[in-house]
């Protein structure tokens, strides 16, 4: 069975690209949401494996609505997003718990590397 | 500032690797002024140690360029042209703010990326530079009003 992905980005390119690249693979993007507000409403609807996160969105962002959903679901595995990713913010997403960070553009290696250590 | 940032430097080179990264064709920096006509402007801003306004100029003939790279074969409608024109400003500045950040070692934050004219904020910082960049398919301007937030 495919892993399924909810990308929550206020860009539609990254869940383009998203799609494009998970196509044939054991992943399948199942939803997108153009804010945290929305990502919250489709995470509780569609109960994905994975989101996908991007940090900088209007209303509450990226990083305000991961906290929201590890406090609903301690279980759940997020990927976080962001053009902007210096040192700061990286000890920032640590501090709450995020494991990962990826930077835009989105890289098909990278985006699979980091799916496959989201298994472990 | 204790630490030197060559701010024209870093964007040029943020710019010219991002364009590079997203549409897969090359900006070339332009040390002499150009002018412009038939643009799209876009706008974005910086919060924190680097804080600024940024403007983007665009000539018509790049942002299609730009959009029709950044869509493959997906159909272009009006109501996401602007989304993905933002996008790609958005890594853009991304890219050059944190390697700003990570030679300071302090944070600045962009704002979401404004499509069109006004709606900006209208403090005015003190130190300005104009960035201009050519292509095969067009030109493009940076202007950027900032300063540094030295107590931060």
């Amino acid at each position: 069975m495919k892993r399924t992905i909810l990308v929550v980005d206020d860009s539609p390119f990254v869940y383009h690209q998203l799609k494009d690249m998970v196509e044939d693979s054991d992943y399948e993007v199942i939803g997108s949401a153009k804010s945290g507000e929305e990502g919250l409403e489709q995470f509780r609807q569609l109960k994905p494996d994975i989101v996908i996160l991007d940090i900088i969105m209007p209303g509450i962002d990226g990083l305000e609505t991961a906290r929201i959903l590890m406090e609903e679901n301690a279980e759940v595995k997020i990927v976080m997003l962001s053009s902007l990713f210096d040192a700061n913010l990286l000890t920032e997403v640590k501090k709450m718990g995020l494991k990962f960070l990826l930077p835009k553009p989105l890289e098909k290696d990278v985006l699979f590397a980091t799916l496959a250590l989201l298994e472990h | 500032m204790s630490v030197q940032v060559n701010v024209v430097q870093t964007f040029v080179d943020s710019l010219i690797s991002a364009t590079e990264e997203i549409v897969d064709f090359p900006l070339e920096y332009r040390k002499e002024s150009i002018k412009i006509l038939d643009t799209e402007e876009i706008h974005i801003q910086s919060e924190g140690i680097f804080a600024s306004k940024m403007c983007f100029q665009l000539e018509h003939s790049l942002v299609e360029e730009i959009l029709k790279r950044m869509l493959k074969h997906k159909k272009l409608t009006s109501d996401i042209r602007d989304l993905y024109l933002g996008e790609y400003i958005n890594i853009l500045s991304g890219h050059a703010l944190t390697r700003i950040n990570n030679i300071i070692g302090k944070s600045s934050r962009l704002t979401v990326p404004i499509v069109g004219a006004g709606a900006i904020k209208e403090k005015i910082y003190k130190q300005n530079c104009v960035i201009a960049f050519t292509s095969e398919y067009g030109d493009m301007l940076l202007h950027i009003n900032y300063e540094w937030n030295e107590y931060l």
